[in-house]
C-alpha cells in the first residue's frame, strides 16, 4: 500500500520541531523509528499535512546519568538500549521489556519514544479506509459506536507497547516539550485510560527525556504471547 | 537403488536458488514495460447487494486515468472450472456477494491518479439479506446466494460403499464426534500481482499461477477471445499452496483495462486485498462416526462433511471431494458413506488448499487413536493393521502401485521412541501420529498427461521445454535434474523454458502434486528420445555398438574402452551437419480412469500412484495459560524415490509449519462477512522462533512407473501434521480437540469443559 501524499521536514532542533508543528497549525505528525506511525499513514488512520521528523535533533540520543537518574534520550532505538549494559545490570525489568518487543530488526529501528507514545491497537481499527468504510466508522475513528462492543461508550482498543509497563515498575518519568515550557510527569500520568486518544499529551508535545531513579533493582517482565515473538 | 545413477537422488542444489537468494529474481510486481499504466479496484462495501448501475464517467475525468472498467465492460461469461460450476463472472453485474468483491476498475499513470478516481465510480447498490454460516445457509427461507444452487448447496459429493448400516450394527465399538476447524489464509509471501499488455489483438499476461493453460483458457472465454491471443507467460512465484490454481479477478480486470487503454496494465494486490479477495481456505464441519471390530479394525466410516465454500464455486467439486480421498488412500474402509456438501455464504472465495481438510482428517485420526486406546491398542498398532499395502484397492476402486506407508509408521515410530512415550507421558505432554497418503495427480481429463520437447544446441547445451510448473516448491529444478540425468549433461547446461502457454504443451500445473509423477516423467521421455540420437550417432563415430555407449559429464564414451570417447557437442554438430538436429519430445499420461468424475462417478483410479507419509509430534500445554509447544517433530514420507532428498526435505520442513504448528495458532476470525485478520500481524504465521527440532525421514518406496521411481515429493506431511498435533492433545489431555487452530483460548476452554473427567 502506497502512502498518502505529505510534507517531510527534518528538524534540528526541538524548536525547530515545535515551530515547524505552529507553521502547519497543527496539522502535523512527529517522527521517530516510524514503525507504528507510517502503517498508520498508509492506512489512512491519519492524514498530516506535513511529518516532521525528530531523528535529527542533537540531545534526544542520549543516555546519561544525571544526579541521582538516568535519562534515556527518546531517540534511541530499542536495540541500542539493550546494549547498555548499566540497563541491564540495574533494571533488569527493562531489559527484558526490551528483549521482548517485537524482533530484532524492528527493534533497530523503533525507538524507545515512540514505542512508549504508540498508538492503541483494534482487530476493528488497523485496517485499510475501504475495509473501515465499509464497516463503519468506530469511536476511535470518530463514529458513534465501539465495533467491538456495540453498546459501549468506551474504546476497547489495547495499548501493546511492552516498555511502558516495566517503566512505571521503576518510578520513571517523562520529561516534555511543548511552547508552553518544559514538564514532568510521572510515566503512567501520560496515560488517559481513553483508547480513541491514549495520552495526555497537548498538541504539539514532544518527549524529551525518559527520567528512571539509579538505582540497582530486581524484576522480571513476562510476555504471553501466541507466537514466540 | 540404482546405483548407477549420476545426478538423480543426490543432494544438488537447486537450479532457482542462486538468483532467488540474490534478490536477482524477478516477481510480476518488479516487472515494468514501456507506457505500463497501475490498476486499483472498488470493492464492494456489501456483503450481499444487488447492482443496480455502475458508472465510471467521472472516473475518467481525472487527468491521467487511461481507462476504467466494470462488468459491463465484459462479455458476461461466467467462468467454472467445471461445466456444472459456471458461476463466477470475476466482475459481476447482477450481485456482489462478499465484502471485497471486484466491482469495477481504473488504470492510471500512477497509484495515486488511480486510487483517486476509485473515489469518483458511483456504484448503486440495494442491500440484500445476507448469510455467513454454512448450516444457516443450508435452511429453507435463508437468503439465495445464487439462484441456480437450491439452499445454497453449491456440491454435494455422494460416496457409498458397502453397506454401511449393517457394518455400523456389527461393530464392537462405535464412536461419533464433531471437530471444526476455522479456515486458514494462505499467506503466499507475494501478494498478488498481474501485468497483462494488450497488442495487436494479442494479449500477453504475468502473473503467480500454478496452471498457465488452464489461465489462459478461462481468460480465452471470460474476453471471447481466441486461445492462441492469451498468452500467459513464465514468471517466478511467490507461492501458491492451491490459492493459485485458477483464473482471479485480477486477470480479467487487468486485461480489460489493457485492452481499452491499449497499454500495459499492472494490479498488485494489497497484503489486505490478497487475504479477502484472493482466495480463502474453507472452514469445514466434520462429523466423523467410526465403527471398530474388537481387533482395531475399521469396519465402517460414516461421514457428515460441511465446508463453508464463500461466494463462488471455484474448485469446490474437487474440495468437498480430497479429504476424504487422501483418508481413503490410507486406511482400508470396507463400508463408506461420505456426504460432502460445499456451501455457499457471503464471505471471499475458498480454493484448494495444500494443508485442505484438516478438522476431518485431523478428526479422523484423534478418533481412531481414542478408541484403539479403549480397546487396548496403541496408534502405532492400529495404524499398521488398517493402512493399505501395495496391490490393495481403495474403497472407490483405486488401485494402490507402490506403498511405503508402513515404513514410514515404523520409522517414524522409532525415531520418536513413540510408543514407550505414547504410554507413559507426564500430565500436559504427549505425543501423536498422523498418517496420510496422497494422489500424484487429480484426474484432470485430457489436462492430465504432460509434454515435453528438448533440443541439444551447436555448443552440446540443451533447451528443455515443459508445461511444469514451479511455485517455490523446486519443480523447475526438478525437470532440469531429470533432464541432466538421462542427458549426460550437467544442470548449469540446461536451460529451461517453462509454463509459457504459447510455447509448452498441456500441463497439469503445480497443483495436484503432478509434476514429480507426470512432468518429470514426460521430461524423461523425450531426453531418452534424445540420448537414442546422440547415441546413435556417437556409435557410428566411436565405431562401437549403440548398447556400450553411456553419456556423461558432456561426453559419450564406450563403457567397455572409455578412451573411445568424444564431446556430446561434437555430436550435436554432426547432427546439424546432417541435417537432423538432435530433438527428442516425449509425454506421459497417468494411467487414470476417465470415466472417473467428483460428482457422478466417484469411483475408479484416481491417480497413476500414491505417496504415503507418517507425521509424528510432541506437545507441551501450558495448563494454565493453555498456551501449547511443539518441541519437536518427525515426518516420514514415501516420495518414491528422492529426485533431490534436500528438496524433499525442505518441503516436509516446510509443511511441518504451515500444516502442523499452524494448528495452534492460524485461522480466519470472522465478524459476519468482515475478515478480522487479513494482514500478517493478527493473522499468526509460524516463525522461525516457533518451529520444533525437526527430523525428517525419506521412505524409498521406488514407483515401478514414476521417473527413476519417484513420486510426488512432501505434500503428506502438508495434510497430516496437524493430526499429529491433534493426536498428540488427546494423548495428553484424554480427549479430543473440538475446534482448530487450538490456540490458548480454545486450549483453556476444552479444558474447563472436560474437568474432572478422565484426565
Amino acid at each position: 500500500m502506497i502512502l498518502p501524499k505529505f510534507d517531510y521536514k527534518k528538524a534540528r532542533t526541538i524548536e525547530e520541531a515545535l515551530e515547524l508543528y505552529n507553521k502547519y497549525n497543527g496539522n502535523a505528525l512527529y517522527l521517530a523509528g516510524g514503525t507504528d506511525l507510517v502503517p498508520l499513514i498508509k492506512l489512512r488512520l491519519f492524514q498530516p499535512q506535513v511529518v516532521i521528523d525528530l531523528k535529527g535533533i542533537d540531545g534526544l540520543k542520549d543516555i546519561k546519568k544525571v544526579n541521582n537518574s538516568i535519562v534515556v534520550g527518546p531517540n534511541i532505538t530499542l536495540f541500542e538500549l539493550k546494549q547498555s549494559s548499566f540497563i541491564k545490570d540495574y533494571l533488569p525489568c527493562f531489559f527484558e521489556s526490551l528483549e521482548a518487543t517485537s524482533c530484532e530488526t524492528l527493534q533497530m529501528r523503533g525507538t524507545i519514544g515512540g514505542n512508549i507514545l504508540q498508538n492503541t491497537r483494534c482487530l476493528q481499527y488497523n485496517k485499510s479506509l475501504e475495509w473501515r468504510t465499509a464497516r463503519g466508522f468506530c469511536l476511535k475513528m470518530g463514529g458513534q459506536v465501539c465495533n467491538v462492543l456495540p453498546n459501549s461508550k468506551s474504546c476497547f482498543s489495547n495499548y501493546c507497547g511492552d516498555n511502558a509497563p516495566s517503566l512505571m515498575t521503576l518510578d520513571a518519568k517523562a520529561k516534555l516539550v511543548s511552547p508552553g515550557g518544559e514538564r514532568t510527569v510521572r510515566l503512567e500520568k501520560l496515560f488517559s485510560k481513553d483508547g480513541r486518544a491514549p495520552f495526555n499529551i497537548k498538541p504539539g508535545e514532544i518527549l524529551k527525556e525518559i527520567v528512571i531513579p539509579l538505582k540497582k533493582t530486581m524484576g522480571a517482565y513476562e510476555k504471553l504471547t501466541v507466537r514466540g515473538s | 537403488m540404482d546405483e548407477s545413477l549420476k545426478i538423480v537422488g543426490k543432494r544438488v542444489i537447486r537450479s532457482d536458488s542462486y538468483a532467488k537468494v540474490t534478490g536477482g529474481a524477478l516477481y510480476t510486481a518488479d516487472l515494468k514495460l514501456p507506457g505500463m499504466l497501475y490498476a486499483k479496484v472498488l470493492r464492494s462495501p456489501y456483503p450481499h447487494a444487488k447492482i443496480l448501475n455502475i458508472d465510471v464517467s467521472k472516473a475518467l475525468k481525472i487527468p491521467g486515468v487511461k481507462a476504467a472498467v466494470s462488468g459491463f465492460d465484459a462479455h458476461g461469461v461466467k467462468w467454472g472450472v467445471f461445466r456444472y460450476t459456471q458461476d463466477h463472472a470475476m466482475l459481476p453485474t447482477d450481485k456482489a456477494r462478499y465484502i471485497g468483491e471486484d466491482v469495477a476498475a481504473v488504470a492510471a499513470i500512477d497509484e495515486e491518479t488511480a486510487i483517486e478516481a476509485l473515489s469518483l465510480i458511483k456504484v448503486e447498490y440495494e442491500p440484500l439479506e445476507a448469510v455467513f454460516d454454512p448450516i444457516e445457509a443450508m435452511k429453507d427461507g435463508a437468503p439465495q446466494i445464487h439462484e441456480q444452487y437450491k439452499n445454497n448447496i453449491n456440491i454435494h459429493i455422494h460416496i457409498e460403499v458397502g453397506d454401511v448400516d449393517k457394518a455400523m450394527t456389527e461393530a464392537y465399538l462405535i464412536r461419533e464426534d464433531t471437530f471444526k476447524a476455522a479456515g486458514e489464509a494462505y499467506a503466499m509471501m507475494e501478494p498478488y500481482a498481474v501485468v497483462a499488455s494488450y497488442a495487436n489483438g494479442y494479449l500477453d499476461l504475468w502473473m503467480p499461477n500454478a496452471g498457465p493453460h488452464v489461465r489462459a483458457k478461462a481468460l480465452s472465454n471470460l474476453l471471447k477471445l481466441p486461445l492462441n491471443r492469451v498468452r500467459v507467460r513464465h514468471i517466478n512465484s511467490g507461492g501458491a499452496f492451491g490459492g493459485r490454481s485458477e483464473v482471479a479477478p485480477g486477470d480479467l480486470v487487468a486485461s480489460l483495462l489493457s485492452i481499452k487503454s491499449g497499454k500495459p496494465v499492472k494490479l498488485v494486490l494489497i497484503r489486505e486485498e490478497n487475504a479477502i479477495c484472493s482466495r480463502q481456505v474453507h472452514d469445514i464441519i466434520a462429523t466423523v462416526k467410526t465403527g471398530m471390530k474388537k481387533d482395531g479394525t475399521i469396519v465402517a466410516k460414516k461421514y457428515k462433511v460441511i465446508y463453508d465454500g464463500g461466494a463462488y464455486s471455484s474448485t469446490g467439486p474437487i474440495a468437498t471431494s480430497i479429504p476424504y480421498y487422501v483418508y481413503e488412500e490410507c486406511y482400508r474402509l470396507p463400508n463408506v458413506r461420505y456426504d460432502g456438501y460445499r456451501v455457499f455464504t457471503n464471505k471471499g472465495i475458498r480454493g484448494m488448499y495444500g494443508c485442505h481438510g484438516r478438522a476431518f482428517l485431523a478428526g479422523n485420526e484423534a478418533q481412531m487413536d481414542l478408541m484403539a486406546k479403549e480397546l487396548g491398542i496403541d496408534p502405532v498398532e492400529v495404524r499398521l493393521k488398517n493402512g493399505l499395502t501395495a496391490g490393495e484397492f481403495t474403497a472407490t476402486k483405486s488401485k494402490i502401485i507402490s506403498c511405503g506407508l508402513r515404513d514410514t509408521i515404523i520409522q517414524a515410530a522409532e525415531k520418536s521412541d513413540f510408543k514407550k512415550k505414547w504410554k507413559k507421558h507426564t500430565r500436559n505432554k504427549g505425543i501423536g501420529m498422523g498418517c496420510v497418503a496422497i494422489m500424484c495427480g487429480f484426474p484432470m481429463g485430457f489436462r492430465s498427461g504432460s509434454s515435453c520437447y528438448v533440443k541439444i544446441n551447436d555448443d552440446g547445451q540443451v533447451t528443455l521445454i515443459t508445461g511444469i510448473v514451479d511455485n517455490g516448491q523446486g519443480n523447475e529444478s526438478l525437470a532440469v535434474q531429470v533432464a541432466s540425468e538421462v542427458l549426460g549433461i550437467p544442470m548449469e547446461d540446461i536451460n529451461l523454458v517453462n509454463a509459457d502457454t504459447e510455447v509448452t504443451n498441456l500441463d497439469p500445473g503445480a497443483y495436484s502434486q503432478a509434476a514429480a509423477y507426470v512432468g518429470a516423467n514426460a521430461v524423461k521421455a523425450a531426453c531418452e528420445n534424445a540420448r537414442k540420437k546422440i547415441i546413435a550417432i556417437a556409435s557410428k563415430k566411436l565405431g562401437v555398438p549403440e548398447e556400450e555407449i553411456d553419456l556423461k559429464d558432456r561426453i559419450a564414451y564406450s563403457i567397455k574402452t572409455p578412451e573411445k570417447r568424444m564431446p556430446i557437442s561434437w555430436i550435436a554438430r554432426e547432427a546439424f551437419f546432417k541435417g537432423e538436429p538432435i530433438v527428442g519430445t516425449g509425454s506421459f499420461f497417468p494411467d487414470i480412469d476417465l470415466e472417473r468424475e467428483w460428482v457422478s462417478k466417484p469411483e475408479g483410479q484416481m491417480a497413476g500412484t500414491y505417496s504415503f507419509g507418517t507425521s509424528v509430534a510432541e506437545l507441551e500445554i501450558d495448563e494454565e495459560t493453555g498456551k501449547i509447544k511443539v518441541p519437536k517433530f518427525i515426518a516420514a514420507h514415501d516420495c518414491g524415490r528422492p529426485i533431490n532428498p534436500m528438496a524433499v526435505e525442505g518441503q516436509m520442513e516446510g509443511s511441518v509449519g504451515q500444516a502442523g504448528i499452524a494448528t495452534i495458532f492460524e485461522g480466519n476470525i470472522w465478524y459476519k462477512g468482515f475478515l478480522l485478520n487479513p494482514d500478517l500481524l493478527e493473522y499468526k504465521v509460524p516463525l522461525a522462533c516457533d518451529m520444533p527440532d525437526i527430523e525428517t525421514i525419506i521412505v524409498s518406496s521406488n514407483d515401478p512407473k514414476g521417473p527413476f521411481g519417484a513420486k510426488e515429493g512432501g505434500l503428506t506431511i502438508r495434510m497430516n501434521a496437524y493430526s499429529a498435533i491433534a493426536c498428540a492433545f488427546t494423548n495428553a489431555t484424554g480427549i479430543l480437540f473440538e475446534e482448530l487452530p487450538l490456540t490458548p483460548d480454545n486450549v483453556l476452554k476444552l479444558l474447563e469443559k472436560n474437568k474432572g473427567g478422565k484426565r
